[in-house]
């Protein structure tokens, strides 16, 4: 009875909603497409895969593709490597894109501001191939920089050599190209404040430094939580495309710049393996799911509201 | 009004464009679309048992860039040769070079149609064949279908490409000593500043620090190299009378020009070799000298750009270097020469497994498929017309059997990705550089043919360390070879050791070894 009766709520609740479900419906396609389905790709990390047999005829391995990570003990360097430069880059990107966002919002000449956010905006869209060639052309030992230097006087200078600086050099180099599209995002969240606050404060004789801290700042906690969270879901998948492209083969720079991601690619660019490209994957996947996991929970303890789910 | 017709418009552009992208998902190839069914009533594989009745498209994919009329050339060879003697329509697909490394595997996981596709020790050959990608071609099937194939390539040829006793690619049909260093030098540098002139490795060395000594007035780097190509360690190894065991695979022995097979006691892992130790310490004196710029470990430009466009005093390499040289002078950036510092030293060729075409397992009718590319080889014309295109159109063979280009020659020059079906008989370019005649008929007198040619190396059995130590190699080879590490590359050879053996490659040499001595002990 029960049932029934729950089973008719369910259709009407379908047919009130149903220009919404519609509306909904490509989402969630994508998803099972996309994301769901491929999942399954999942029992290849632990078959040794045959082209001919295919993925479900293909014989189980156990274990034997995830040997090839741990055979040198190197992954456990690599995983910290990777999760130090991605928390730095997050809190790094944070600062500067809530602030540069603030920054944008509170100037008031529309050409200027405008104009502003396309120059942060354009390193968004040069790739890091182009980044790397323009990197050797100004820092290194043939670049810009050092014809300067010695212009002056002041000796000759490539960043290349200078191994201890390389840390600080992505990071930054990293703010640079992402941080005008990060702004975008919490410009946005700006926009939406009411300005009703911003006239009563002013009313009672708030400074901006003083709007900013007790209006601005806060309004954009809920979106600030969402984005770190969702940036901390890929916190062991590395920027592939930055660091092999950076750094390269220069073997000095990579023993403080090598990640995950790059030294897969080393691995079986040379002699890939479907199987353990797989275990790779999923080695990955498994630890950042488990930090998302605590990262929400921690954040559901502070402030409930803030949780991803 | 107007804003809302805005929105329309907006909304039909964009579903216009995502119609259009979903549409590029689906592929019609430019032979299907021509597709007519031919009764085949003559030809060479007329009337011998083959059920050639259903119209089929082949589809081969290979490397490198397609040709600007390369539609031209496969139309002719589909219209005139393909069509009337095997109802077949060839298909050519082409992997960028720039990225066929990560498109090569998933081209054959993946559903695509892929009938023929080019292979070669150095291009997944090995890893394709373990995960069954390829079909194996046993003596009947060889005999049956690829009968040309069969009678005319040399045994070696088969050996070579054999994997385990089984073939599982057609081989080329002339190999040529890709794998043996020469150098092309500035000859106008050596006369105007009396360099000395690089006929010995001692004397490139020379050569290349004197060089450095004139860079400020010059303006040219003595050595212009990359992170992307080791330019020097084949020339040292040459210069060492080192040899390989077996193409592909690290494994070294000193040869001192015997032919004999080593012993097995002498077979060493280059980079665990006092070959690569001294190596290494040469390439940071080298470095030290300003041989090449400091910040070559993180250049990716092309060296034979560097060349050609006379920044570079030297180019090593294969024969490319005669191509590299005559680009450079052809711009009039200066006189080159061509220099074998290693001129006694005997010389292998490359493998017949560096270029081969193998048969996929997907492929739906593999007997056609090996028709088809027997039929490639078989027929001199239309190989020709495969390799350089139209005769009369992009080039012309001359009275004495040589081949010169012509003014279209640029929209499809000679042998630019057929390199698998090239022929024994394949014609020489007329116009020759000298230079370059000489230094092959010198490489061919001094062949290098071991007694151990044919045996292959098969690391399945320890793929993971495997993958392991090549992790580690490309981590460190580069940076040893541009001699980045100064004082400290003693120190650095012992700690790229202790990875190489962190990640296991005691136990990859001793499989090595243990193989070696069972085809040996066979033989």
């Amino acid at each position: 009875m029960l049932m029934v009766a729950k089973g008719k709520e369910l259709v009407k609740n379908i047919k009130r909603y149903r220009v919404l479900l519609a509306m909904l419906l490509p989402t969630i396609v994508y998803v099972i497409v996309f994301a769901y389905i491929p999942m399954g790709g999942i029992v290849l990390a632990f078959k040794n895969y045959n082209y001919n047999l295919g993925i479900l005829e293909s014989p189980w391995c156990g274990l034997d593709n995830f040997r090839f990570l741990f055979v040198t003990n190197k992954i456990w360097k690599l995983t910290v490597n990777t999760l130090a430069y991605n928390i730095v880059f997050i809190l790094v990107g944070l600062v500067f894109e809530v602030g540069f966002a603030i920054m944008l919002s509170e100037i008031r000449n529309q050409v200027f501001k405008k104009f502003s956010q396309a120059f942060m905006f354009l390193p968004y869209f040069i790739s890091w191939v182009v980044v790397a060639t323009i990197m050797l052309n100004i820092f290194g030992s043939n670049g810009v920089l050092h014809h300067i230097l010695t212009y002056f006087g002041m000796g000759d200078y490539s960043i290349y050599r200078n191994t201890k600086l390389w840390p600080l050099v992505l990071v930054l180099v990293r703010a640079w190209k992402q941080t005008g599209y990060g702004t975008v995002v919490y410009l946005a969240v700006i926009t939406g404040i009411s300005q009703e606050l911003y006239e009563a404060a002013s009313m009672d004789g708030a400074t901006v430094w003083q709007k900013i801290r007790h209006i601005t700042l806060p309004s954009m906690k809920p979106t600030i939580f969402i984005m770190v969270l969702l940036a901390l879901g890929n916190v062991f998948r590395g920027d592939f495309g930055m660091f092999y492209q950076l750094v390269g083969s220069n073997q000095l720079l990579l023993d403080s710049s090598d990640i995950i991601d790059t030294y897969i690619y080393r691995m079986l660019t040379t002699s890939p393996n479907t199987g353990m490209t797989a275990a790779a994957g999923l080695y990955q996947s498994i630890l950042c799911f488990v930090c998302i996991m605590i990262a929400n929970r921690v954040v559901k303890k502070v402030d409930p509201d803030y949780t991803l789910f | 009004m107007k804003k809302n017709q805005w929105k329309r418009i907006a909304a039909l552009a964009l579903a216009a464009v995502t119609t259009v992208s979903m549409v590029g998902c689906g592929k019609k190839t430019q032979a299907s679309k021509t597709a007519k069914n031919y009764q085949v009533k003559s030809g060479p594989y007329y009337d011998k048992g083959f059920d050639l009745k259903d119209h089929e498209t082949i589809t081969m994919y290979v490397l490198g860039d397609r040709p600007k009329d390369m539609d031209e050339v496969l139309k002719k060879a589909n219209d005139e040769y393909f069509g009337p003697n095997l109802n077949v329509d060839l298909d050519v697909e082409f992997l960028n070079w720039s990225d066929y490394q990560t498109k090569y595997p998933l081209l054959l996981s993946g559903g695509e149609k892929v009938d023929l596709i080019y292979t070669a020790s150095w291009c997944f050959m090995n890893e394709e064949i373990s995960a069954g990608a390829f079909k194996e071609l046993d003596k009947d099937f060889l005999k049956t279908y690829m009968p040309y194939t069969y009678d005319t390539l040399p045994s070696q040829a088969w050996d070579q490409i054999s994997v385990g006793g089984k073939v599982y690619a057609a081989p080329k049909g002339k190999v040529s000593f890709t794998n043996y260093s020469m150098l092309a030098a500035r000859e106008d540098l050596i006369e105007k500043y009396n360099l000395t002139k690089p006929t010995s490795w001692d004397n490139f060395k020379s050569y290349l620090t004197d060089l450095a000594k004139v860079q400020s007035e010059t303006g040219v780097t003595p050595l212009n190299t990359n992170a992307n190509r080791e330019q020097l360690l084949t020339m040292y190894e040459q210069s060492q009378q080192v040899q390989n065991v077996t193409e592909g695979h690290d494994f070294i022995y000193h040869a001192n020009n015997s032919e004999d097979a080593p012993a097995v006691d002498g077979i060493e892992y280059l980079y665990m070799s006092d070959v690569f130790e001294n190596y290494a310490k040469e390439m940071a004196e080298l470095a030290n000298k300003g041989a090449w710029s400091s910040d070559a470990i993180n250049d990716t430009t092309d060296p034979q750009s560097y060349f050609e466009n006379g920044t570079s005093g030297a180019f090593v390499w294969n024969g490319t270097i005669f191509a590299a040289g005559k680009n450079m002078e052809d711009a009039g950036n200066g006189k080159y020469e061509a220099y074998d510092v290693t001129s006694d030293v005997k010389r292998a060729t490359g493998s017949y497994a560096t270029d081969a075409t193998a048969i996929t397992t997907k492929c739906q009718d593999p007997e056609r498929a090996a028709l088809t590319l027997d039929y490639m080889k078989s027929d001199v014309d239309l190989n020709r017309l495969l390799l350089g295109g139209i005769e009369g159109k992009h080039w012309k063979l001359e009275k004495d059997g040589t081949r010169s280009t012509l003014d279209d020659a640029e929209k499809y020059s000679w042998n630019s990705w057929a390199w698998a079906l090239n022929r024994q008989d394949e014609p020489d370019e007329s116009t020759l550089d000298p230079r370059q005649i000489a230094a092959e008929k010198h490489n061919c007198e001094m062949e290098f043919v071991p007694e151990q040619t044919g045996f292959t190396f098969d690391p399945s059995s320890v793929q993971d360390k495997y993958s392991a130590v090549s992790a580690v190699i490309d981590e460190y080879r580069q940076s040893f070879a541009l001699g980045i590490y100064g004082d400290a590359t003693v120190d650095k050879v012992k700690e790229f050791r202790e990875q190489l053996k962190s990640a296991g490659i005691e136990d990859v040499t001793k499989v090595f070894k243990s193989q070696y001595e069972a085809y040996m002990s066979a033989k």
